[in-house]
């Protein structure tokens, strides 16, 4: 066969494959590929399903308490199941942002049988349960109740709080006042304890006034103990600002070398494009740059 | 056979696993902290709390009647789950302990809810008892199954959540993992991969076709011929003149059908829980 004959047919041989190829090349792509399937995994839960385990959750929490309070008016004398009813009362209290559901609760009933039955510990238990319920004076005179009564210096501390959101420090302070005796006997650090509640409960010009009560020596202590963690404080205070101020340096200076090398880089392709294929120009051009990037500070 | 069998067992041990789940083993605290008091204790010495106990009771007492209404039974699997649904301290330091009596009360629930047609109480009842005593199921996977298939045609993606679901309760379970297959894959693509294939079928055809026109064509005005043979000729080149433009025509077509078949056929769904599952959330 003569090279007329071949050329034209290999031309048309080649057209022709083109232009099958591009006919089937989707179909090719189309078998080729896996077919869609639905990924593996247990799945999502239906928002339905997710209300419901939530309120399911509230719901049992306060059947449960219920239960535990029906439980302990049934057996007065189990002092567990009383304290067990109280601290059942709390877990709902910090479940539920809906009072309503504890207000249906004969919470006040229990809380003054465990008081009677057992002031120790049954005044703090109540003392707890009125706090978490928001009754902040209650739980202030449960404590300081229990700090008299049973002898207690943690009472007496954790009685600060609630009192002082119903401005009744003085009260709170009295009741430090009144167990400061038993400090000494207690356990070591309680002191420091004691001074910090009164301070919590106190400004900078009542401060000494209220902490009469203990012997000006310890009172000495104290304020210096206050004066060293107040300069701890202004210490990590500073290092944190100064940590924070080199983190600013080192951006700013980051950023600047960033502006810097896109200048010289700018200026490198400026130089370039009128150097008109000119190798000794572009080096030229090469030179100008790097000498330029070395002076951007290196990051 | 043999063959065939080890494919098999191959693809099988190829594909993953379904999870099995477990029950929570975390250490319950064994005291509630109270400021400035003496701890209480989660639970007591022995037994349950008064409270607690009454409530199995109740349950274990409607179960224990023969043919307990649909209500009843809600009513005792509300009661047994408040132990396992309630976060305090307490609840959760009596589980372990009421595990035995919990897994034998939801499992009656569930029995005599399935038997007496309502398979969704007796899902949700099987399906706690699965999260507390973990393990495998098979009464729970049946339950799930039969589930699923009612759903499948209506609301394909909880039919799916209901296999899968079934799966990790018992990965032998084979009515499951067929419909999950079913559910899972492209329900069209067979009949998108038949135009596909036609569509390339018909395009050789319809090629050959028309190369059989110009060879007729050529060889008319080649040869000299005899009238009646011309006509034979000229009718058997507009029969492959029809047949290959036809076919070119076809092509497209068939390609195009083929693809919106394979596109149109994909699940557009993820495996979504029914309202009422999981009874319990996972441990």
């Amino acid at each position: 066969m003569s090279g007329r004959v071949l050329g034209p047919l290999a031309i048309a041989l080649t057209g022709c494959a083109a232009v099958s190829s591009s006919f089937l090349l989707p179909d090719v792509i189309a078998l080729a590929t896996p077919p869609g399937r639905v990924a593996d995994g247990s799945g999502q839960l239906d928002p339905a399903a997710t209300v419901r385990l939530t309120a399911r959750q509230h719901a049992a929490l306060a059947e449960a308490t219920h239960g535990a309070i029906e439980a302990a008016t049934r057996a007065p004398a189990d002092l567990r199941l009383q304290r067990r009813a109280a601290a059942m009362v709390r877990a709902m209290a910090a479940d539920s942002e809906d009072k309503t559901a504890i207000g249906t609760l004969a919470v006040a009933p229990l809380l003054e049988h465990l008081v009677g039955a057992q002031p120790c510990p049954g005044l703090v238990d109540a003392a707890a349960t009125w706090h978490a319920l928001g009754e902040q004076a209650r739980a202030g005179e449960a404590y300081l109740r229990a700090s008299s009564e049973c002898g207690s210096i943690e009472a007496a501390i954790a009685a600060v709080a609630p009192l002082r959101t119903v401005d009744r420090c003085d009260d709170a302070i009295a009741g430090l006042r009144a167990a400061w005796p038993r400090v000494r006997a207690g356990r070591k650090g309680a002191w420091i304890e004691v001074f910090d509640a009164v301070a919590s409960c106190s400004d900078a010009v009542t401060l000494r006034r209220n902490l009469a009560f203990a012997p000006t020596e310890v009172v000495e202590d104290y304020v210096a103990l206050r004066a060293a963690r107040r300069q701890e404080e202004l210490e990590r205070d500073r290092e944190r600002a100064a940590e924070q101020r080199e983190e600013a340096e080192r951006d700013r200076a980051r950023q600047a070398s960033w502006r810097c090398e896109s200048e010289c880089s700018a200026a490198v392709s400026s130089c370039s494009s009128s150097c008109t294929g000119e190798p000794s120009c572009s080096e030229r051009c090469a030179s100008v740059g790097h000498v330029c990037r070395s002076g951007c500070g290196g990051f | 056979m043999r063959r065939v069998f080890h494919l098999t067992a191959a693809c099988a041990l190829a594909l993953p696993a379904p999870a099995v789940a477990a029950p929570s083993r975390e250490a319950e605290p064994t005291s509630v902290e109270v400021t400035a008091g003496p701890p209480i204790s989660t639970a007591p010495a022995e037994g349950f709390d008064p409270d607690v106990a009454a409530r199995l009771a109740e349950a274990e007492a409607i179960v224990g009647a023969t043919h307990a209404p649909m209500p009843l039974l809600e009513r005792a699997l509300q009661r047994v789950l408040v132990l396992y649904e309630s976060r305090d301290p307490f609840s959760r330091a009596q589980r372990e302990r009421a595990r035995p009596r919990s897994v034998a009360i939801l499992g009656q629930i569930g029995t005599q809810a399935r038997d007496a047609g309502d398979t969704v109480l007796a899902a949700r009842a099987l399906d706690a008892r699965w999260t507390i005593a973990g393990g495998r199921d098979p009464q729970l996977a049946d339950v799930l199954t039969t589930w699923a298939e009612r759903d499948a045609a209506n609301a394909p993606a909880r039919a799916l959540y209901l296999a899968r679901r079934a799966r990790q309760a018992n990965p032998a379970h084979s009515d499951a993992a067929r419909l999950d297959a079913r559910l899972s894959s492209n329900r069209r693509i067979w009949p998108a991969r038949l135009a596909i294939v036609a569509g390339v079928v018909a395009f050789g055809v319809g090629l050959y076709a028309r190369s059989r026109v110009g060879a007729i064509e050529d060889d008319l005005a080649a040869h000299p011929r005899p009238g009646d043979e011309v006509d034979r000729l000229l009718t058997l080149r507009s029969r492959y003149d029809l047949i290959g433009t036809g076919l070119l025509i076809a092509v497209p077509v068939l390609s195009v059908s083929g693809m919106v078949l394979a596109f149109s056929g994909t699940p557009k769904y993820q495996p979504t829980s029914p309202a009422e599952l999981p009874t319990l959330e996972e441990p």
